[in-house]
């Protein structure tokens, strides 16, 4: 999960710690829906692992992220 | 400046949200410098879909290679209003080179679902109307600005509805879409100012599967997969380097181990591997891709340290050299440091090293010649030798905006050039050196066959330029064929070969006094006494005409020395200066004669 979060942080390019499970899109003004795309792609890339459109559409804050990346990594 | 771009190159750009971060550092940095002029391009993209991020891709690929653009991005799928709107943001912005991206889906529309809903005769008439749209949106951006436009063919589809019978069809989905690009591509061929991206064949090279990215599209219309962004950016960094005259001209090779294998001075001719083995054929092969280069105008040298004489045996006796001594236009095989016979080479061609590409399979001295001279491009040579001929095949570095028959002929040009001087140094009397040469000069008015080259020649002359005024196709074609200007060709050839088109002279005339407005020659054909037999020729015309003054005009820059005598020595005084340019003024009562040895051909 660190990775994932590595990735996060180097995309908005904000200190790991910053890196929350409640890291909202509503709220996070850097979130825009190009870096989210973007954010999805290099996750994506790195991890190894693919989203599903409706995933991508769900996620809401980082816990989500965490939340598919680690139902992904356990099949 | 210098530091944005060696932070730039040293970075470590993997996704395109590096990019991001990257053009987001060069931003404030070039708010606050200056940047040179040359090195400056307005570049505008209109896109009919969504194409975030290549502000930033193209921006840092371009700081990367010390340019430094302005680039507008047209609102998205607005690229029909921006380019019929005369008020738009786009002619606003007055780019150098408009980039129109549009893609198959975008033509098709329906079609590209159900391509049989059409009938054959109907995709016949769709492929017209498709072309002329394209065509007609083309023309008016190009009434609208006065850059250059890019524009991008289409992808021929990979499956069809159809299936095996796709080719079955007399004039099917996939033939139309093959007949749409045939078409964009005839039509602007000879068009200076319109340029086809066969996105079709980048397509390919990348994968149509991945190029397009499905979630991202169904997400935000993305059709151009994130991850390849950065590459079909370099495809147009191809367009953008020509148009800063930033074209590399000259190929500058390693010997052992780079056009053969193994070490001549060790193993010995028999020893070295070139030939159809499988350690000499790539060797061999990538010969034949130097000669293929040679044989399209870029200009062959040698930097090998070596000894002299086991070189020249394997090039005279390998049976399966491909390239020979007279393909080379500098030979530099010595025991000297390879940066000093860059330099060298560089001198005795009279190009500048940046002007330079360099392949050696020595990472010392690829890292020496980069830490010296970053000007010069120096290729990263894989290790193994099977990956020469495909390392080459992918270098995009020669590719200019268009080829004039001097181009075609440069290597060989160059080579003769060294021939010529060879012998120079074999005769000790300069007059005896002149007319064993049996130089022509012909002198010819500017046709419709020379107004490309000596626009280019304008463009990119900076040695024995009087003025450097720069002029385009069109302006050379309005001089031609107005009557009080006249444009002059010159042509040179000798003993050693023809050294084609590489002199222009522009005059304007008024009743009384004749003013040289432009007037340059190639730097290889200096020394000659061309530039006098051109001088004689116009004083000749001009005191027919009843002139009475010819007048010469000089603009120091800081690379036209060679030019800065000329009018001194020839007779002219100077009568004033006016906005940095000198004025000089030369009496039409005395003749000037044609010099000794040099033959002047007027046609």
């Amino acid at each position: 999960m660190d990775q994932a979060k590595e990735i996060v942080a180097r995309v908005f390019d904000i200190p790991l710690r910053d890196v929350t499970d409640d890291l909202s899109r509503e709220t996070f003004e850097k979130w825009t829906s190009l870096n989210h795309l973007l954010l999805v792609s290099e996750l994506e890339t790195e991890l190894g692992i693919e989203f599903t459109t409706e995933e991508v559409l769900r996620i809401r804050n980082f816990g989500d992220i965490e939340q598919i990346v680690l139902s992904k990594s356990r099949r | 400046m210098e530091d944005i771009q060696k932070t730039i190159s040293r970075a470590e750009v993997k996704g395109l949200m590096d990019y991001i971060k990257l053009a987001g550092v060069v931003d404030r940095e070039l708010a606050l410098a200056k940047t040179p002029a040359a090195n400056r391009i307005r570049i505008a993209v209109l896109s009919s879909f969504n194409l975030s991020g290549i502000r930033e891709v193209l921006l840092v690929e371009c700081v990367k290679e010390g340019i430094y653009p302005e680039i507008y991005v047209g609102e998205y799928n607005q690229y029909n209003q921006e380019i019929l709107d005369a008020n738009s943001g786009l002619y606003d912005f007055s780019p150098d080179l408009l980039i129109l991206v549009t893609d198959t889906r975008t033509v098709a529309g329906e079609s590209f679902f159900r391509p049989y809903s059409l009938s054959d005769v109907e995709r016949k008439e769709w492929v017209k109307t498709v072309t002329s749209d394209l065509v007609g949106l083309v023309r008016k951006a190009k009434e609208g600005m006065k850059g250059r436009v890019l524009i991008h063919n289409f992808e021929v589809p990979t499956q069809s509805t159809l299936g095996i019978l796709e080719n079955r069809q007399e004039y099917g989905y996939v033939k139309a879409i093959q007949d749409l690009n045939s078409a964009l591509a005839e039509i602007f061929r000879t068009d200076p100012r319109v340029f086809v991206l066969d996105y079709e064949l980048f397509a390919s090279k990348v994968g149509k599967d991945r190029i397009i990215d499905y979630k991202m599209y169904y997400l935000g219309d993305i059709r151009i997969n994130p991850q390849v962004m950065p590459q079909l950016c370099l495809e147009y960094m191809r367009y953008v380097r020509p148009l800063l005259s930033r074209s590399k001209k000259c190929l500058v090779l390693d010997l052992d181990n780079v056009l053969w294998g193994g070490v001549v001075g060790e193993d010995g001719v028999e020893g070295i591997s070139l030939g159809p083995t499988p350690e000499g054929r790539p060797f061999m092969e990538l010969q034949k891709l130097v000669l293929s280069l040679y044989e399209r105008g870029v200009i062959l040298a040698v930097n090998s340290a070596n000894n002299l004489e086991d070189v020249l045996e394997v090039f005279r006796k390998h049976p399966h050299m491909v390239l020979k001594e007279d393909n080379f236009a500098a030979m530099k095989i010595n025991w000297e440091n390879k940066v000093t016979n860059m330099r060298e080479i560089a001198e005795e061609l009279e190009l500048g090293v940046d002007s330079f590409v360099f392949l050696d399979d020595s990472e010392v001295n690829r890292d020496m010649m980069r830490s010296e001279l970053p000007e010069v491009l120096t290729v990263d040579l894989p290790r193994d030798p099977a990956l020469y001929p495909k390392t080459l095949m992918n270098l995009d570095a020669f590719d200019t905006l268009r080829l004039t028959n001097e181009d075609l002929r440069r290597g060989e040009m160059y080579a003769e050039q060294r021939k010529r001087q060879e012998y120079r140094k074999t005769v000790s009397d300069i007059g005896e050196y002149l007319r064993s040469l049996g130089t022509v000069v012909t002198i010819e008015k500017a046709n419709r066959f020379s107004i490309p080259r000596i626009a280019q020649l304008s463009q990119k002359t900076n040695q024995f330029n009087t003025t450097t005024r720069r002029y385009l196709e069109d302006d050379v074609s309005r001089m031609a064929a107005s009557d009080t200007y006249d444009v002059f060709s010159v042509t040179v050839n000798d003993k050693f070969g023809d050294s084609g088109l590489t002199g222009v002279a522009i005059v304007e005339k008024s009743p009384d006094r004749w003013r040289v407005d432009s007037f340059l020659l190639s730097c290889r054909v200096l020394g000659r006494k061309v530039e006098d037999t051109v001088l004689a020729h116009i004083v000749g015309l001009a005191k027919k005409e009843g002139a009475k003054v010819l007048v010469g005009e000089f603009i120091p820059t800081k690379k036209n020395v060679p030019a800065s005598g000329f009018y001194q020595s020839h007779g002219f005084s100077q009568v004033g200066k006016r906005d940095g340019v000198e004025v000089w003024e030369r009496s039409l009562e005395s003749a000037y004669e044609v010099p000794q040895y040099v033959k002047l051909v007027v046609r």
